[in-house]
């Protein structure tokens, strides 16, 4: 059983997710897959579990040449995937999550056969260690034990290729330590793996051969004899030039955001942030590094308003938190937020309209109830011209701009207040480099002002380019904030894959 | 140029074509032929490439009315082919003479269009003749059919009002007929038991109308905002359940004539009547009208100028930005249906204080349904809305002249009502027929978030 | 059961379950104060010598019952301390999911109170009523199994009281020119499949809202069937008599006491009736058609991954949704009237959404809460003959009310379908 992917290519609009990569793997080996935010993981495996056709290249399952037209016909070529995100009905038990869609049936009329359905589950279960209760409710489960039942959905289905999308993102390390059992007994008896991650450590422990992906092509393949973590974190970032933002030295002043001992918990009640202190001063920029799914996204919900702290204490200018936004931004708090069309921006409204969306209920864009538009106008049409945001007009639909002037629209709003602290969330996510360098400027002047700004991306690039402290968010927690000067690509990269 | 661009080029056309046939076989009528005609220069028109070029307020209005004309167009057409279809003689005589069959056929369509617009506006002729004549009566008679348009027009604004405030604000309010209902019983109670100098009586009787809407239409905001209860469904039960009240309570002394066993109210006080607006013999249209315009301005102003009008909009286009920019979702939910219900609440005392004078079981011959119709129909604008309501109100009261001069019955037209809302629901089926370039995107109907108890 | 972590001071209780047993302490003290008011209405208010004879006598059946004279007060209390002692079970055990079971028992036992006190001094027959019962909930029984295996694959159906009015004009017609009311069924049921897949093709390929779509078909039913009744029907009578369908009573069964005549005696429709309750709960869950059906309506995405063509599953069940509820079209012409009448559907569909909703979406929850509405329709309808009219109304929103408080969540966590109301892309 060899599974061989050849020059994968997959173009999405604006962005070449795969370019012309080829992997292999053979029965009861693990190849680890090791790549940052974007590097082309997950559309490569969407793309061999039949949820994407490649625009070029072929799957290659034991010397045939295989395509799929639908998730059925991979799986039936033996391609079992765990997606990162489960996919498991709530109130389904385990047994039936299992099953659905090879159901174990008894007659014609397709009567399930419940019984010899659990049976089945029990002898997977037991001959590959994956303790699971057949009976149990998957909405009653923790999030470890469903990812069982997503790796029996596979092992149901007689898969010899299993593939593990960053499997260890939900888990506790115990958990992980649980699943790599697993994982081995799973190749012992002969059924190949794909492990994809971004966590060096695991990758070393656990992979028989590394393959690093950055920036939808293949940087190497290395067995961990020959990779060190410092090589596979150098693999994983490279060695591109910097974006260089001109800047001079930081000017710090009081502390203006104070984290103690945050915890917050994500949508399904488990513990996204466990553990974060944190401080930024006046007049310094604090840029968090780190890859999608270590908390960085709960972090700033709580910090502004749209998630509930579980314990701990955020300050700002010595003032405590409020609990709803708009008095956050009252304290002096300005968000860029991660998903700008989702949480910034209304669609259907116009430039003037969204550039007002924090203060429309206020002079002098308000009195009372009567609203007026000419003033909105009027700061609008100033503020287009001040941060050269390219539009029609001012009474364009914001859906229409690009995502860079878009992103303009946020900043221009956000930075016209008052502010004291501005958090910043992927600023620079799929924007033209014009529009990078823009933002990237704007940010610099307002920290020469005084104002105090974190900014959390997974460009790593963005992060050692703007901060004047670099901190690393991994598993929940900051794991290590390094001065601009320590903060080399490869210690940060070295942090980001979880090696303290 | 490849075999399959012309291939594509020539189904491109078909719509045209088939058109341009009708037209050929249509005998003689003028509405017809000049519908017809119209059909195929706008065609026409949207594949010429300079076509698409046209910018500015006219090419905008141009490609905002592509999709509610086609959409209208279609639906007579449907209309056509059921009425020709239905007609059992057609099958008779249509083996004897195929061509002539039809012919007659899209004829006796054409005339009962024809009569339909009669109905609905007037005869043009008629009316100047009748003003140079200076005869009351004869102008009274004239000016009906579109006095009886503006009649059916003045409730059908309001709830129109009501449905695209709601659906702009993100809340699906199809429980409009309910809250027209609770509005009109609410202002013929008023009406009847609070004597009351005129104009006081009507004043008050109208706010009435506009509380009983208001409050049905509270039930089902608070519910959504404090349980999230789905306010499709409760409006629709509303809508159940109103109906059953007003049946109810007309039978009940407190809308009852002495010994009466008919569901039907006892007429209001003079004082709280609305007045006609033009004195002639047979007009009815009323000061109705006038209010149903003024609330047109009054929700444009509401929606564009006002904070709240801002925040309603914020809701109903991103939920989830608006909260984010500090907006109060629940709020917002219940001020946009207390809106809603109100101006439907005002439709239905319009009705009672106006049109009827008393309550009856037939207040409402769906005016609450074709609200919704004529908002998607304008897009939830206020000003479309009143054009929308003017269409609608040409069909009601088209109808019953319709249904005189030709026998045709009027539920015919209930009928092409609800496909224009399917084809303007359905923009791609539309693009499909015509292979005219409209956006895709539906018409904005608010997506209703199950939020978990 | 819940997987937070426990605390020094014991489990942590989720909010969910906070919420759940909150409902549950609404329930008990609302069931409290109806139990109170019936009790109070029972020994004070009531004259204590008024009674109601129900006859229990019918042809044909196998024992004759004396009449059932039940005194109104006693009544009154009965049905407040069965009030009480639900409100006691339900403080009990708050959060415990079997609550509309609970609430069902409450608003029957309400009901034939209220009904023998209005009656008092009369003599109704209780087996007329229970007949009428059954005859009012079969349609309610139909629509709520139709609504169920739309909204089950995740397809909302608001369209279901137009698909009935089709059918019922599609059944009278077809029975008409084919010469038999059996010929009309079939007609009938094939008109509510060409139906649902309208819809199915409108919301699905044509991504029209399914609120919206459902609201036209319901427009557009109620004008072409009128439309073709005044300008067809009414011109030709004889293309609207397809003939009725006569009762089949079931030899020995049909003569059991009370229950027997509303049971067992019904036209070919109760039969049907009873298999579809039967077969489609045991299908839903205990098939694979089943399931997949569910995951279809829960979370399609997980349901596609998997491979399944969750698009074919949706539009199969509204094919098979506007089947049923063409049945029940048929059932309204061919047993009840004998021919189409204007609006005959009379809101049918609405309250088979209702019974949906009220039964938690089961096939077996539907048909209890189709007899709860049934009954609340035959006690309505045996008053407007009395004469009365604010009891009546409560009488007729009830259906209505129940729903919303449902639907509210204020008496439960209601829970449907989750992806239900929502287009699916498939990739």
């Amino acid at each position: 059983m060899r599974l061989r992917l050849r020059g994968i290519t997959k173009q999405f609009p604006g962005v070449l997710a795969n370019d012309h990569v080829s992997i292999e793997v053979d029965r009861g080996e693990i190849l680890a897959l090791l790549g940052e935010n974007g590097a082309g993981k997950t559309t490569l495996m969407n793309i061999l579990s039949g949820l994407y056709r490649p625009d070029e290249g072929e799957i290659v399952v034991d010397e045939q040449i295989r395509t799929f037209k639908d998730p059925a016909e991979a799986i039936e070529a033996g391609i079992g995937m765990v997606h990162q995100h489960f996919m498991l009905v709530p109130i389904f038990d385990v047994t039936d999550s299992v099953t659905l869609g090879s159901e174990v049936t008894r007659g014609p009329l397709g009567v399930l056969d419940r019984k010899a359905a659990r049976a089945r589950i029990v002898e997977l279960s037991e001959t590959y260690g994956l303790d699971v209760d057949p009976d149990a409710m998957i909405e009653d489960l923790p999030v470890g034990v469903r990812q069982r039942v997503e790796i029996l959905k596979a092992l149901y289905r007689h898969s010899d290729i299993l593939v593990l999308d960053e499997p260890s993102a939900v888990l506790t390390p115990n958990e992980t330590d649980e699943l790599f059992v697993i994982i081995r007994s799973l190749a012992a008896a002969g059924t190949a793996v794909i492990f994809i991650s971004h966590k060096l450590n695991e990758v070393l422990e656990i992979a028989d051969r590394i393959t690093v992906l950055r920036l939808g092509r293949v940087v190497g393949t290395v067995t961990p004899a020959e990779a060190s973590p410092g090589r596979l974190a150098e693999m994983m970032v490279g060695r591109q030039v910097q974006l260089t933002v001109d800047r001079r030295d930081a000017q710090r002043g009081e502390v203006v955001l104070a984290v103690q001992a945050l915890q917050v918990r994500d949508d399904r009640g488990e513990i996204a942030v466990k553990h974060v202190d944190l401080e930024v001063h006046a007049g310094e920029i604090v840029a968090v590094a780190g890859v999608q799914g270590n908390g960085q996204t709960e972090f700033v919900e709580a910090l502004t308003g749209l998630r509930q702290l579980d314990a701990g204490t955020v300050t700002v200018a010595g003032q405590p938190l409020p609990s709803d936004p708009r008095g956050i931004a009252d304290l002096g708090v300005a968000h860029i937020p991660e998903d700008r069309l989702r949480d910034g921006l209304v669609r259907g409204f116009t430039v003037a309209e969204n550039y007002v969306l924090d203060a429309y209920h206020r002079e002098p864009y308000s009195s009372g109830i009567r609203f007026h538009r000419e003033a909105v106008a009027t700061a609008a049409r100033t503020a287009v011209h001040d941060f050269d945001i390219r539009t029609p007009s001012i009474t364009t639909d914001v859906g229409s701009l690009s995502g860079g002037n878009q992103q303009k629209v946020i900043v221009a709003r956000e930075f016209g207040r008052d502010v004291k602290l501005v958090v910043a969330s992927q600023p620079t996510r799929g924007l033209d480099v014009g529009s990078i360098e823009y933002i990237h400027r704007r940010i610099v002047q307002q920290r020469d002002a005084g104002v105090a700004i974190l900014i959390v991306s997974t460009e790593l690039d963005e992060v050692l380019a703007l901060g004047d402290r670099v901190a690393v968010m991994y598993a929940g927690e900051i794991v290590g904030v390094l001065p601009a000067a320590e903060a080399t690509r490869e210690r940060v990269g070295l942090l980001m894959g979880g090696v303290r | 140029m490849t075999a399959r661009d012309i291939l594509v080029r020539i189904r491109d056309l078909i719509p045209v074509i088939v058109l341009a046939i009708l037209v050929s076989i249509a005998n003689g009528l003028p509405i017809v032929i000049g519908g017809l005609v119209l059909g195929v220069v706008f065609l026409l028109v949207d594949r010429v490439p300079q076509a698409r070029r046209i910018t500015g307020p006219l090419g905008h209005l141009f490609n905002r009315l592509k999709l509610p004309l086609l959409a209208i167009l279609s639906a007579f057409i449907v209309g056509g082919v059921v009425l020709v279809l239905s007609d059992l003689e057609f099958y008779n005589k249509l083996g004897a003479d195929p061509v002539g069959t039809l012919r007659e056929s899209i004829q006796r369509v054409g005339e009962a269009y024809f009569a339909l617009m009669k109905g609905a506006f007037g005869d043009p002729g008629k009316i100047s003749t009748a003003l140079a004549s200076g005869d009351a009566n004869k102008i009274g008679t004239a000016l009906r059919p579109i006095s009886e348009t503006l009649l059916a027009t003045t409730p059908l604004i309001l709830a129109g009002l009501a449905v695209a405030v709601a659906f702009r604000s993100g809340v699906f309010n199809i429980g409009a007929e309910g809250q027209l209902k609770i509005g009109a019983v609410f202002a013929v109670w008023a009406g009847i038991w609070l004597p009351m100098p005129f104009p006081f009586h009507l004043i008050v009787a109208l706010m009435a109308g506009v509380i009983g809407g208001a409050i049905w239409a509270f039930i089902p905001g608070i519910l959504k905002a404090k349980t999230g209860a789905h306010e499709v469904i409760t409006t629709i039960m509303l809508n159940a359940i109103a109906q059953q009240i007003m049946l109810a309570l007309l039978l009940t002394p407190i809308l009852q004539p002495e010994g009466g066993t008919v569901p039907i109210s006892r007429p209001i006080l003079d004082s709280a009547a609305l007045p006609i607006l033009l004195e002639l013999p047979k007009i009815r249209v009323h000061w109705g009208l006038i209010i149903a315009l003024l609330a047109t301005l009054f929700t444009s102003w509401l929606m564009f100028r006002t904070t709240r009008g801002f925040e309603f909009r914020a809701a109903g286009l991103n939920p989830r930005a608006a909260t984010y920019a500090g907006m109060n979702a629940g709020r917002t939910i219940v001020l946009a249906m207390v809106v809603s219900g109100a101006l439907a609440g005002l439709a239905g005392a319009g009705e009672v204080l106006g049109t009827n004078r008393y309550l009856s079981p037939t207040i409402s011959p769906g005016y609450g349904w074709d609200a919704i119709s004529l908002a998607l129909l304008a897009g939830n604008r206020p000003f479309g809305v009143a054009v929308a309501a003017l269409l609608f109100g040409a069909l009601r009261a088209g109808g019953p002249a319709m249904a005189l001069a030709t026998g045709v019955p009027i539920d015919l037209l209930a009928f092409v009502s609800a496909l224009v809302i399917m084809f303007v629901a359905a923009p791609r089926l539309v693009r499909e027929l015509y292979r005219v370039r409209i956006s895709a995107a539906a018409p904005h109907t608010p997506q209703v978030v199950e939020t978990p108890t | 059961m819940s997987s937070l972590p426990l605390t020094a001071d014991g489990p942590v209780i989720s909010a969910s379950e906070r919420s759940a047993r909150n409902n549950g302490l609404i329930r008990a003290a609302s069931y409290a104060v109806v139990g109170a008011l019936e009790l109070l209405a029972g020994l004070v208010r009531v004259p204590a010598d008024q009674v109601t004879t129900y006859k229990l006598v019918f042809e044909g059946a196998a024992i004759d019952l004396p009449d059932l004279v039940l005194p109104v007060g006693g009544t009154y209390v009965a049905a407040g301390l069965v009030a009480l002692l639900v409100a006691a079970v339900q403080l009990r055990r708050p959060s415990d999911p079997s609550w509309r079971r609970l609430l069902a028992f409450v608003a029957f036992a309400t009901i034939f109170a209220v009904l023998t006190g209005i009656l008092g001094g009369k003599t109704p027959s209780l087996v007329g009523l229970l007949t009428a019962m059954i005859s009012f909930a079969l349609p309610i029984v139909f629509a709520g199994l139709a609504a169920i295996l739309c909204e089950r694959s995740g397809v909302m159906n608001i369209g279901i009281e137009g698909i009935i009015l089709l059918g019922a004009a599609a059944t009278s017609i077809g029975g008409s020119l084919l010469g038999s009311p059996y010929a009309g069924i079939a007609i009938g049921v094939i008109s509510g499949i060409l139906l649902g897949l309208l819809l199915a093709v409108l919301c699905i390929r044509y991504q029209v809202d399914q609120i919206i779509a459902g609201t036209v078909l319901n427009l557009a039913a109620a004008g072409i069937t009128t439309f073709m009744y005044t300008r067809i029907l009414q011109v030709k009578p004889e293309f609207n008599d397809p003939g009725l369908v006569g009762a089949t009573p079931i030899p020995g069964l049909s003569a059991i006491p009370i229950m027997g005549p509303a049971l067992f005696n019904g036209s070919l429709f109760l039969y049907v009736g009873y298999f579809l309750i039967i077969a489609m709960q045991l299908a839903i869950y205990r098939t694979r058609w089943g399931l997949r059906l569910r995951a279809s309506g829960e979370n399609p995405k997980a349901a596609g991954t998997i491979g399944i063509d969750v698009l074919q599953i949706r539009y199969r069940s509204l094919a098979a949704g506007g089947a049923i509820a063409g049945l029940a079209g048929a059932y309204l012409v061919v047993v009840s009237t004998g021919s189409f009448q204007i609006g005959m559907s009379a809101g049918v569909g609405f309250i088979g959404l209702a019974a949906m909703i009220f039964g938690a979406w089961k096939p077996i929850g539907v048909a209890a809460a189709a007899l709860v509405f049934g009954f609340a329709r035959s006690a309505e309808s045996r008053l407007g003959t009395v004469g009365v009219d604010i009891p009546t109304v409560y009488l007729s929103v009830l259906p209505y009310v129940v729903t919303i408080i449902v639907v509210a969540g204020l008496v439960g966590r209601v829970r449907g379908p989750s992806a239900a109301g929502q287009p699916y892309e498939q990739a």
